[in-house]
């Protein structure tokens, strides 16, 4: 017994979140509706708290399973990350689940089914594990998307996501199975190992590249690889939204960090130029778009598109060693962070009969939900990247070893697509506090839930743009053993 | 006579091309499916013929390809289901059909 307890003690959270997601169908399923929809989410959160306060403790770093899976600083990094995320998408979550009739039980537990793929792809040293934890991941978020059964948004969403999603997990199994013709292993040591001493010579190689960077880049919403995201992200039940276009992009640069920046390393001197690229026109398609639109859901949706660029663009910086890793770590923090939250403000506006929230139905709404517009406007002015909030002081990370590794011309690129984006996020600022609404004032609803944990993640977005340092300190720790 | 390893990775080149071509000519949600799958045989094709004709020292490839049937089945179940349910609410598996969002 104690044997086996210290075998399965490294995966602790992991397991603690599996336990939790059990639970939360069966609470479900033996008390009557009303009693459960009060107890799910206390027991959602209890158990992520538990997995991430009792992780650093239980989980002790090292390699463990026959070499498949690593606990180290990089891996108790993104568990972190996943499970704060998780926390706040159940915290936002119970009223409109309730107002909407979306089955909570099925939410909860899809939710935290996804994070426990999403922490697995921390793990991984390996690409069976990894493959495992992506397709854990991937797949609850489908039915995420889709929960709305009766709504042929959702259904659209979901259909949309699902079909791209299993294609791109197709070509990246494609890819994979190439780095294991190629090295015989499916360790990403070995291939490094492997592909440091063949080069781009080999044809092989390069089919196996340009596979699993685009099967990586449909899951990060790269462009030329985004056409999924918008429907995705609208139609999709908001909390939903909110949790998807956060934590399966973290997931994915957890993935795009260990297959390509350790396991394909040695040849980030040829694949570097290209990220770099696909960071440019991303971060330029996702931001353009964006500013025409005037449905904020799908606004946000592009600006997601435009925020990865901004990461890939860190992810192209490996030139300059560990600051880019961190820089890529820090980014992903302070994305989760404001993109979670600004999703989640848009749920005192989601009444029925509206999609999201056009631009018009949010004249007045700093005068209706004082607080509500508040938050709203930090995480806006975060995902601008306005001092002093946590967007800036990410954005001032991912320049800098952008400039060391001799991009300069991306970086010119990135500060000009800054500029742009603060025309379509202030905009939304100037809607909400400045604009009277033609007839009465926007019909809201604010739980007191969602306010509580909105003006705590909008007072994090402030207090880590001031107080950086520890993060920043903890985030290059972190992308050591990537980029050592 | 054994065939040589060439051949089963030309055959899961073309397996997995035609998946591909599918997945972008069709338009019926069912057969962009059943094409995903074509794709991900393609690999488990040679992956397999990798792990025994690469003369690698374990055969781990092997492995690899039952992980790769376990999330193939999860993923055409939750597949189905959400094409069933798009259907019930508006009776098409047309995904050119299926656009209420534009922009």
């Amino acid at each position: 017994m104690n044997e086996l307890l210290q075998t399965i003690s490294p995966l602790f959270p992991e397991l603690v979140v599996a336990v939790t997601a059990s639970a939360v169908i069966v609470v479900d399923a033996s008390l009557p509706r009303e009693r459960a929809s009060a107890a799910l989410p206390v027991l959602t959160v209890v158990g992520l708290l538990v997995a991430l306060v009792g992780g650093p403790a239980v989980s002790a770093q090292g390699t463990y399973f026959g070499g498949y899976v690593r606990v180290d600083e990089f891996a108790v990094f993104f568990r972190t990350v996943f499970l704060l995320l998780a926390i706040f998408a159940t915290m936002v979550a119970p009223a409109y689940l309730d107002r909407k009739r979306v089955p909570a039980a099925e939410y909860y537990a899809t939710v935290l089914f996804s994070t426990i793929g999403a922490m697995t792809i921390a793990l991984s040293t390996d690409l069976i594990t990894l493959f495992v934890g992506l397709e854990l991941m991937t797949i609850p978020v489908y039915v995420l998307a889709g929960m709305q059964r009766h709504d042929r948004f959702s259904n659209e969403a979901a259909l949309k996501y699902f079909l791209l999603g299993a294609f791109s997990s197709a070509l990246l199994v494609y890819g994979f199975a190439w780095l294991f013709g190629l090295s015989g292993s499916t360790r990403y040591a070995d291939i490094a190992r492997t592909v440091a001493s063949t080069g781009m010579s080999d044809a092989a190689t390069i089919v196996a590249l340009g596979l699993v960077t685009a099967g990586l880049g449909f899951k990060a919403a790269a462009v030329p690889f985004h056409q999924w995201t918008p429907d995705a992200y609208e139609g999709a039940p908001t909390p939903a939204t909110a949790f998807m276009s956060v934590a399966p992009k973290a997931a994915a640069f957890a993935a795009i960090l260990r297959v390509l920046v350790s396991g394909m390393g040695p040849l980030a001197a040829d694949w570097a130029t290209v990220f770099a690229l696909l960071a440019a026109v991303t971060m330029s398609v996702g931001n353009v778009v964006a500013l025409v639109q005037t449905n904020t859901k799908r606004m946000l949706a592009y600006s997601s598109i435009a925020h990865t660029g901004y990461v890939l663009a860190a992810v192209a910086a490996t030139g300059a060693g560990a600051p880019a890793g961190a820089a890529v770590l820090f980014y992903v923090f302070a994305y989760g962070l404001m993109n979670l939250g600004a999703f989640a403000c848009l749920l005192y506006l989601d009444i029925e009969g509206t999609r999201g929230a056009t631009l018009d139905e949010l004249d007045g709404f700093a005068r209706r939900e004082p607080l509500g517009a508040l938050a709203f406007a930090v995480f806006l002015v975060s995902l601008t990247g306005i001092p002093p909030t946590i967007g800036f002081v990410a954005k001032f990370f991912v320049i800098q070893p952008v400039l060391d590794a001799g991009f300069t011309w991306l970086a010119v690129v990135l500060a000009f697509n800054a500029v742009l984006a603060a025309f379509y996020y202030l905009r939304v600022v100037v809607h909400m506090y400045m604009y009277e609404p033609e007839g009465a004032l926007p019909p809201v609803v604010s739980p007191r839930l969602l306010s509580f944990s909105l003006a705590l993640s909008a007072a994090a977005v402030v207090v880590l743009g001031i107080l950086p340092d520890s993060l920043y300190a903890w985030a290059l720790a972190a992308a050591g053993p990537i980029l050592p | 006579m054994a065939v040589p390893l060439g051949a089963f990775i030309a055959v899961s080149a073309v397996l997995f091309s035609i998946g591909i071509a599918g997945v972008l000519v069709r338009r019926n949600a069912v057969v962009i499916l059943m094409c995903v799958e074509l794709m991900l045989n393609a690999a488990n094709l040679a992956l397999v013929a990798f792990s025994r004709r690469g003369g690698f020292p374990d055969e781990r490839g092997s492995v690899f390809v039952v992980f790769v049937f376990v999330v193939a089945a999860s993923e055409v179940a939750v597949g189905l289901a959400i094409v069933l349910s798009a259907y019930r609410n508006r009776p098409t598996v047309d995904v050119d059909e299926i656009h209420a969002m534009k922009g």
